[in-house]
């Protein structure tokens, strides 16, 4: 260094890289190289600048970064390092005996490791991206306070209350601390317009109690009271006339922190400020914490008070309210489902509630990750399976690479070595093995989990808390040592048995029994068998999907466009600025030649949320014991059932003659015609449906589905205009394209045709109904994909064993299959003699295979609809393929048995 | 068998090495500096330092303490590398692989004539 030059932080960092290269190169060469960087420095800043030293640093850097494992790759190939001497400490044995397995494994058998780690390497990525989605959806508690006392009460059939339902649970539970309702019948909106531009928010209406049944305190203010859950006024409304109700009751609003930190800038004093929601001014109340979850009624931005006066959509038989719960102190679920039960019965015998009104209380944790438990529990059961196929196949790549290490190890033998550290150094050698691969594991985890979230992270609740983190990484590193032991014991024991004679050719008596043999015959079988579980699993739950895929929904999702757009009250209060919007709107976006029909429903069929509606029939007679008439209502503007292409089985559909000012009208579906008009011409029948007033049926229209796991349900369509008075309906839109035509052409068009007609109106949530259709059934689909992943996987594991496992076989068996064909059997008997034995242990893990989808028959029955669990197209299907696979993996080993010289196996041997 | 053939010839960095070092021995800095002005570009230093040290491993390259030099500063004394009779000899077979080589690609019109 010359004199007076300072030594720069990058010199000094520098040194510590360098301290990370093995100690013979920092000897011989090391501070040379400190010196030459301090030295070389200096010239390039003199001659180049800044700019040049820049690039110069950035050249050393990746330089020396570049080095480092090929400096340490060398250091393994160096001959010189010397055994420890007796009397050393433990650690310098193990550390000379990690040394040498590891220059063993790097150097002289690169394949081999390589075929090892990646075998691990796969069976430990699958196994910790499921744990990592088990543990995010499964073991990670809810982030509430005490969150084993937080229940839902649903209805029964429903899932929905009708509001004096949820008033009667709420006064009356002894066993529940605090009920809160919320509106989460479908997502909310509203729009700030104290901005410049209207800025979109998503709101959630609750009631009081709903943050307190969650156990969830305001970071700043306060909750809603229960006196706000009545509007000033509410007493004069007329609780037979419908009335708008999207104003919010109280013009009170609790901030999520999201919208607190990010839009009001994290205010200290927001409590109090007033914001322009919809054109009226509201008063913030309270923020709350960002640790909410969004796992009751999603992450709104804002909270709004919920309007429960009677009136309006709180009228008996309208089921749309969503209820949570607190247990008392020490009050277990079974006392507070005894006492729900007791108030349900006492509601059913009130006339004012529906007879066969079902009151359900079910804990938080099982609505959220509901029957995600039984999906998740069968993959972790298959990536366990999976990992148990990989480990056997390593195993059975140890104990024939042992085969061919038998002279090494009994020269060791010989020279002194005893049988514990023979055992030591097998052993390090797998842990060597399971560590690359546990590594190789945690990156294609790593990878999977990524996928995972962009395969369908909605058909997984909480999959926003995927990941891998410490506790993941903790097992993904037990998983290591397990793995270990799994594979490492048998080829260490083995090893460890060896004796100084082979190193002069004698064979081990341990290869070559028969109970050996047979043990390996054995694990081999047992891959076939898990091979067999999961290819079985697979196919039956991808024909499960298949065939909910196929499922006639009613409806024809090809080639239509969903959107939403909401109609703002403070633009469209009045019912008739509503009517005239979608008529004006349908009537210009059909101009266009790639429309064929478009309109809007108030909810879209196939999304699975269904509402429920009870009404009356004219000339009804009930029957004794019967459930009175009730459905689900839709409200529908424009030409939306023919965009739908819902075919219409008798009368007319809706035109635009039905006005609110004639004749009520409705159109019911074959479901509700069979199941209450008794035979009867349904066609001219007056329903009281949606209000007090008569609407007369002009039409009926095919069934259509929710879920293609559920049966139709009746249903009866209204004309928006002739219900625009009920309330400001949020509607999803639908556009029916011409076939050639593109999507992103028929959005264009959508977004053009409404600013067009007002540019304050957002279109949002723009999406294909096929997608909305296939919601669902995604958790099916999710599984099926991944079980067929698995299923793949766990083949070629298993095939790659079989191949291994014969080929090591006719390595023990050469000097037999020599003296066979010397004494006159012909080849293709000892092609078929190898190709049976490998069809004879591919028989066997299939016997054993068949039995365990027998012992699992009732869990994966439980995850697939439309398909028995013996399906024998999937059994054999499954079976057949294994047997291919066998087939192929013999086929080699046994030709290669075939071309045996017998001549020179016996001169050999 | 030899396995990589390839593994007991020099590298291009190695072969520069032994090229300065057959013009005279040279001590670390000098080393770097004379080459980087061979191949008339900077190199990495740590990989510079590593294929010094596989040369020095080889045989290829010795190394002694300087004698009647002043040291540059206290600790460890400068050292001194100088190209052994086997690096001499890998360096000759070198040679003589290029000059085959470029008489080929002078055949071939590759490469022009040298002017006499």
């Amino acid at each position: 260094m010359r004199k007076g030059a300072g030594v720069s932080l990058d010199a000094r960092m520098l040194a510590l890289v360098v301290a990370l290269y093995p100690r013979a190169f920092r000897e011989a060469v090391g501070g040379e190289m400190l010196s030459a960087y301090r030295e070389r420095r200096l010239r390039v800043a003199e001659e180049q600048g800044s700019p040049g030293l820049l690039r110069w640093m950035f050249l050393q850097w990746l330089g020396a970064l570049r080095e480092l494992p090929g400096a340490w790759a060398d250091e393994l190939r160096r001959p010189d390092f010397e055994p420890p001497r007796k009397g050393e400490p433990v650690i310098h044995n193990l550390f000379y005996e990690s040394r040498l397995a590891a220059r063993s494994l790097l150097t002289r058998q690169r394949s081999f490791t390589l075929l090892c780690v990646i075998t691990l390497g796969l069976g430990l990525g699958a196994t910790t991206a499921i744990f990592s989605v088990v543990h995010g959806v499964l073991l990670a508690p809810l982030p509430y306070g005490e969150p084993e006392r937080i229940v839902r009460v649903t209805e029964g059939r429903w899932t929905f209350l009708p509001a004096h339902a949820f008033e009667a649970v709420r006064g009356r539970m002894d066993s529940l601390e605090v009920v809160g309702a919320f509106y989460d019948y479908r997502a909310e909106g509203i729009d700030r317009t104290d901005t410049e531009e209207p800025e979109r928010l998503e709101i959630l209406r609750v009631g009081s109690g709903f943050f307190e049944a969650l156990g969830v305190e305001p970071l700043v203010g306060r909750t809603f009271l229960r006196e706000e859950e009545i509007p000033p006024g509410a007493a004069q409304r007329d609780k037979e006339q419908f009335e708008r109700t999207t104003e919010p009751a109280q013009a009170l609003v609790i901030l999520s922190y999201r919208y607190w930190k990010h839009r009001l800038g994290g205010d200290p004093d927001v409590i109090g400020r007033r914001l322009e929601l919809d054109e009226r001014m509201h008063s913030v109340i309270g923020v709350m914490p960002a640790e909410l979850g969004g796992f009751v009624g999603g992450s709104p931005d804002l909270w709004l008070p919920l309007d429960l006066a009677p009136g309006g959509v709180n009228v008996p038989g309208n089921y749309y309210l969503s209820a949570i719960a607190r247990t008392a102190p020490g009050v277990s679920l079974d006392q507070a489902r005894a006492e729900l039960d007791g108030l349900a019965a006492l509601l059913r015998a009130d006339p004012s509630f529906d007879e066969s009104l079902e009151l359900v209380l079910s804990p938080l944790e099982d609505v959220v990750v509901g029957s995600s438990r039984s999906l998740l529990g069968l993959l972790f059961a298959a990536v366990g399976a999976m990992l148990a196929i990989a480990c056997i196949n390593v195993a059975n790549l140890f104990l024939a690479r042992g085969l061919a290490r038998q002279r090494e190890l009994g020269l060791r033998a010989a020279l002194g070595a005893n049988g514990g550290r023979l055992f030591a150094q097998t052993l390090i050698e797998s842990l060597w093995v399971a560590l690359a691969g546990g590594l190789l594991g945690v990156v294609l985890a790593w990878g999977a989990v990524k996928l995972l979230l962009q395969l369908r992270p909605d058909a997984l609740p909480r999959y926003d808390a995927l990941g891998l983190h410490l506790p993941v990484l903790a097992f993904s590193g037990l998983a290591v040592i397990a793995t270990v032991f799994c594979f490492g014991l048998a080829p260490a024991f083995r090893a460890a048995w060896v004796d100084g004679r082979q190193a002069f050719g004698e064979r081990s008596p341990v290869g070559q029994s028969r109970r050996g043999r047979r043990l390996r015959d054995a694990t081999v079988g047992l891959q076939v068998a898990l091979a067999l579980l999961l290819l079985t699993a697979g196919s039956l739950l991808a024909r499960s999907f298949f065939s909910l895929h196929q499922t006639d929904m009613g409806f024809d999702p090809e080639q239509v466009s969903t959107f939403q757009l909401r109609l703002p009250d403070y633009g469209y209060g009045e019912p008739e600025s509503r009517v005239a919007f979608y008529e004006h709107f349908f009537e210009r976006l059909e101009r266009w030649p790639s429309v064929i029909a478009s309109g809007a429903t108030s909810k879209l069929p196939g999304n699975g949320h269904r509402n429920h509606w009870g009404f009356g029939i004219e000339g009804y007679e009930a029957v004794e014991g019967a459930a009175r008439p009730s459905g689900e209502i839709r409200c529908v503007a424009g030409r939306a059932l023919e965009a739908l292409s819902i075919d219409l089985l008798r009368g007319r559909g809706f035109e635009p003659r039905d006005r609110a000012d004639q004749q009520l009208v409705a159109i019911v579906n074959q479901e509700l015609v069979d199941r209450f008009f008794q035979g009867r011409d349904p066609l001219g029948v007056r329903l009281q449906v949606g209000g007090p007033n008569l609407r007369t049926v002009v039409g009926v229209v095919a069934n259509t589905r929710h879920d293609p796991r559920e049966a139709p349900v009746p249903k009866v369509y209204i004309p928006q205009a002739q219900f625009a008075d009920d309330r400001n309906w949020d509607l999803s839109f639908v556009v029916a394209k011409d076939a050639a035509a593109s999507w992103n052409g028929v959005r264009s068009l959508v977004r053009a045709t409404v600013a067009e007609i007002d540019p304050r109106l957002a279109v949002y949530d723009v999406r294909t109904l096929a997608e909305v259709a296939a919601e669902p059934i995604a958790r099916q689909r999710f599984g099926a994909q991944l079980m067929l992943a698995f299923a793949g996987l766990s083949l070629l594991l298993a095939a790659v064993g079989l191949f291994g496992a014969l080929a090591y076989s006719l390595d023990q068996r050469r000097a037999e299959l020599g003296v066979r064909m010397a004494l006159g059997a012909d080849r293709r008997g000892v092609l078929l003699s190898v190709l049976g034995h490998g069809l004879r242990i591919c028989g066997l893990g299939l016997v054993l295979g068949l039995l365990g989808v027998l012992a699992m028959e009732r869990w994966i029955q439980s995850l697939i609809h439309g398909v028995a669990s013996r399906d024998p197209l999937a059994l054999a299907g499954a079976a057949l393929v294994l047997l291919l696979a066998a087939g192929i993996a013999s086929f080699e080993p046994a030709r290669r048995a075939s071309r045996l010289d017998p001549a020179k196996i016996l001169r050999d041997s | 068998m030899r396995k990589n053939a390839r593994a007991d010839l020099p590298s291009d960095l190695q072969l520069d090495v032994l090229l300065v070092l057959y013009e005279g021995a040279r001590s670390s800095g000098e080393l770097v500096e004379s080459v980087t002005d061979l191949r008339r570009r900077e190199v990495a230093l740590a990989t510079f330092y590593r294929q010094l040290q596989k040369a020095l491993d080889r045989g290829w390259v010795g190394v002694s303490e300087a004698e009647g030099r002043e040291q540059p500063g206290p600790g460890r004394p400068e050292r001194w590398y100088r190209i052994s009779p086997a690096g001499e000899t890998v360096l000759r077979l070198e040679m003589q692989r290029l000059r085959h080589r470029m008489a080929r690609a002078r055949a071939c019109g590759l490469a022009e004539e040298q002017a006499p």
